[in-house]
């Protein structure tokens, strides 16, 4: 067990960056998940770590050992693939056993690792069988316990769920987080999906064009992203950004954009104008838009006009796509909410938590709400 | 991918439901199988005529045709095989394409796979540079290489005789100066070959294992070789069958007659006893047999290898 610092690490391929300048440090038994579109540099970052690709620029160190030129074998890393990579010739067993008989361990110990691996992940009765004979959890869970009966410094994980079906994931999503608590160890994830990021991590970092973009807890990322791209990818459905301009009157300061017309807190307003520009991005969640007949006790709602395009029953809940103007917006609803497709509606507007960002610069402006 | 427990099947096998359907489906093929045994046939009649001839007697096989001796077939001599493996040396020259063949596959087959690993999963500076100039050599036909080569073996031959095989140490008339032409001249195709299968294996498994703490001798041995066996096989019967049926590289580097293998002493005896139809069918069914039992020997693997892949794993 150790810490994983990334020092300025940058790698290119011919002239493009795929990762630029990338300072992270990993504690000792952290949950870090690497999330971001594809081609983001997530999975480059976890290669770099590996060892499987060569730094071009910047340090990469484990404990106080930097590791830029160490090979990937001594490392002392755990890798889980997305395409679980198992040995078709080798029955489960000497799957899970393949590291520990290259380490040379006695026979005794490594039955004994293998066993106790395969009793944590319920595979024990799958440990004559080879890799084809299995399903696609199976397949995984096997993965997992090759990594596993290694002890390493940290297991690396590249996508483990994007082959799995939907309802699979949900529950083999429980159990990593579940195994993490377990092991204890330092896990670092990466995955394009940010529902994963936000149920399993400790700390999430989000990276976009081989940039870091921010990073902190779920809960932080959710409620103070630091520029649109993470706003925009956070949060599910996501958050809705619209640009407007800051109007003052005599009556107060208003946020408007076409038909919307907004009336913002004096303190917002105020922190608006300190700011600059009349142009800004404001974003609201989805959650903060509500179906006035169904308010929330500790919500003040200012009024929106809009027209409903599509109605979504989830059953737990609504979304609403909403129109106003020329902008699209979804709302989270209450399920009992009314609101038909093609009707016009009333939004009741949560003004507590929007989030503004520097149309030119993209990063956000600091307001406090309330 | 199943996402069950249950065991997924190799769906290859599935013959459709009702006897019916598969009536009709037989039906179908007809023209196709009817083709394909008529052209099995075709090209073995040559075979079968060689090898009828060779039980029959010099008078017969000048006074009938060799589809008469079917009709009698308990008329058959052996007489051919013995004149021929006792009486014209060709039992050394059996042994002695035995002693070429096998070590000269082996080092092809050995230094290709080798070769081939680097290639395809190493990182070297001037790697594709390299195996360009290694592919572009199968351009360059052998025939072109034999003098300079031959005059290289005759600068460095080491004229010390090998207890047992016979032969020199190394040079012209020594077995390990055939088996290194041989290996030579078969690396490029073989090292091409290898370097496509090796390829072709999933990186994300050469991965795991070097992360799992293998070396890329313990990755190329325990990893790529097991699941390469499907093309080492299938290069194993090409590189056989060529150097077993060589005949000139063994006429130019193996000067001495007593080191020759069976295609040179074939070859002799055709123009020594033009004549002896019969023994010249004798001897050249028992050049047969060896790359036959090979080929059926690894003929499973062969059949695996050209469907590796079709099956989803």
């Amino acid at each position: 067990m150790a810490r994983i610092s990334f020092d300025n690490v940058s790698k290119l391929y011919g002239s493009v960056t795929a990762l630029n300048e990338l300072s992270l440090d990993i504690e000792n038994g952290e949950f870090l998940v690497l999330v971001g579109p594809s081609g983001c540099g997530k999975s480059t970052a976890l290669r770099l770590l590996a060892g499987l690709e060569e730094v071009s620029a910047g340090r990469i160190s484990i404990g106080d050992r930097t590791v830029n030129d160490i090979n990937a074998k001594d490392r002392d890393l755990a890798m889980v693939f997305q395409s679980y990579a198992l040995y078709p010739h080798m029955s489960v067993y000497d799957n899970i056993a393949f590291g520990l008989k290259l380490r040379k361990l006695p026979k005794a110990e490594i039955a004994e690792r293998v066993n106790e691996a395969a009793r944590i992940l319920g595979i024990e009765e799958l440990l004559k069988r080879k890799p084809r004979q299995l399903s696609g959890g199976q397949r995984q869970r096997v993965a997992l316990g090759r990594a596993i009966v290694r002890q390493p410094a940290a297991f690396l994980l590249d996508e483990p769920l994007s082959n799995l079906d939907a309802k699979l994931r949900v529950q083999t999503r429980a159990e990593l987080a579940k195994l993490h608590e377990r092991l204890g160890a330092t896990f670092i994830y990466v995955t394009h999906d940010q529902v994963e990021a936000m149920t399993m991590a400790s700390r999430i970092a989000v990276l976009d064009e081989g940039v870091l973009q921010q990073t902190g807890t779920p809960a932080e990322l959710y409620a103070k992203p630091r520029n649109l791209f993470v706003a925009g990818f956070i949060g599910s459905p996501a958050m809705n950004l619209i640009r407007a301009q800051t109007e003052r009157t005599e009556e107060g300061f208003y946020l408007c954009a076409e038909a919307l017309r907004l009336r913002l807190s004096a303190d917002t307003g105020a922190a608006l104008a300190a700011w600059g520009g009349p142009e800004v991005i404001f974003g609201i969640r989805p959650e903060d838009i509500h179906d006035p007949r169904y308010p929330r006790a500790d919500v003040e709602p200012s009024n929106l006009e809009c027209s409903v395009d599509v109605v979504e029953k989830m059953g737990s809940e609504t979304y609403l796509h909403l129109r106003v103007g020329s902008a699209q917006i979804v709302a989270r609803v209450d399920p009992r909410s009314e609101a038909k497709a093609g009707e016009s509606f009333t939004a009741a507007v949560d003004l507590k938590n929007l989030h503004f960002f520097d149309p030119a610069t993209e990063q956000a402006i600091s307001v406090t709400n309330g | 991918m199943a996402m069950t427990d249950d065991v997924e099947r190799p769906t290859l096998a599935a013959a459709p439901g009702s006897p019916r359907q598969r009536r009709r489906l037989r039906l179908e093929r007809l023209p196709l199988h009817v083709a394909v045994i008529g052209l099995a046939l075709l090209w073995s009649i040559p075979t079968i005529a060689l090898v009828v001839s060779s039980f029959r007697t010099p008078e017969e096989i000048a006074g009938s045709g060799w589809w008469n001796a079917i009709k009698t077939p308990f008329d058959w001599t052996f007489a051919n095989y013995d004149a021929v493996l006792s009486q014209r040396g060709l039992a050394r020259a059996f042994l002695n394409s035995i002693i070429i063949t096998v070590p000269a596959s082996a080092i092809t087959i050995l230094v290709a796979a080798f070769a081939a690993y680097a290639f395809a999963w190493m990182r070297f500076p001037g790697r594709n540079l390299l195996l360009l100039v290694l592919v572009g050599l199968l351009v360059v036909p052998v025939q072109m290489t034999l003098i300079p080569v031959l005059r290289l073996y005759v600068a460095l031959s080491v004229d010390v005789e090998i207890p047992l095989l016979g032969g020199k140490l190394f040079g012209t008339s020594s077995y390990p100066g055939i088996w290194l032409a041989h290996g030579a001249f078969g690396l490029p195709f073989a090292v091409y070959l290898l370097r496509n299968f090796f390829g072709g294996l999933p990186r994300d498994l050469i991965e795991a294992a070097l992360l799992d703490g293998a070396s890329d001798m313990q990755v190329f041995f325990r990893i790529v070789l097991p699941l390469s066996v499907p093309a080492l096989a299938a290069l194993a019967i090409f590189d056989f069958l060529w150097t077993w049926n060589d005949l000139l590289v063994a006429l130019v580097f193996l000067g001495d007659p007593n080191l020759a293998p069976m295609t040179l002493r074939i070859a002799n005896l055709v123009s020594s006893f033009g004549a002896s139809y019969q023994v010249l069918t004798a001897a050249a069914f028992v050049s047969m047999a060896v790359p036959l039992v090979v080929f059926f020997a690894l003929q499973r693997y062969f059949v695996q290898g050209i469907l590796a892949g079709s099956v989803k794993g």
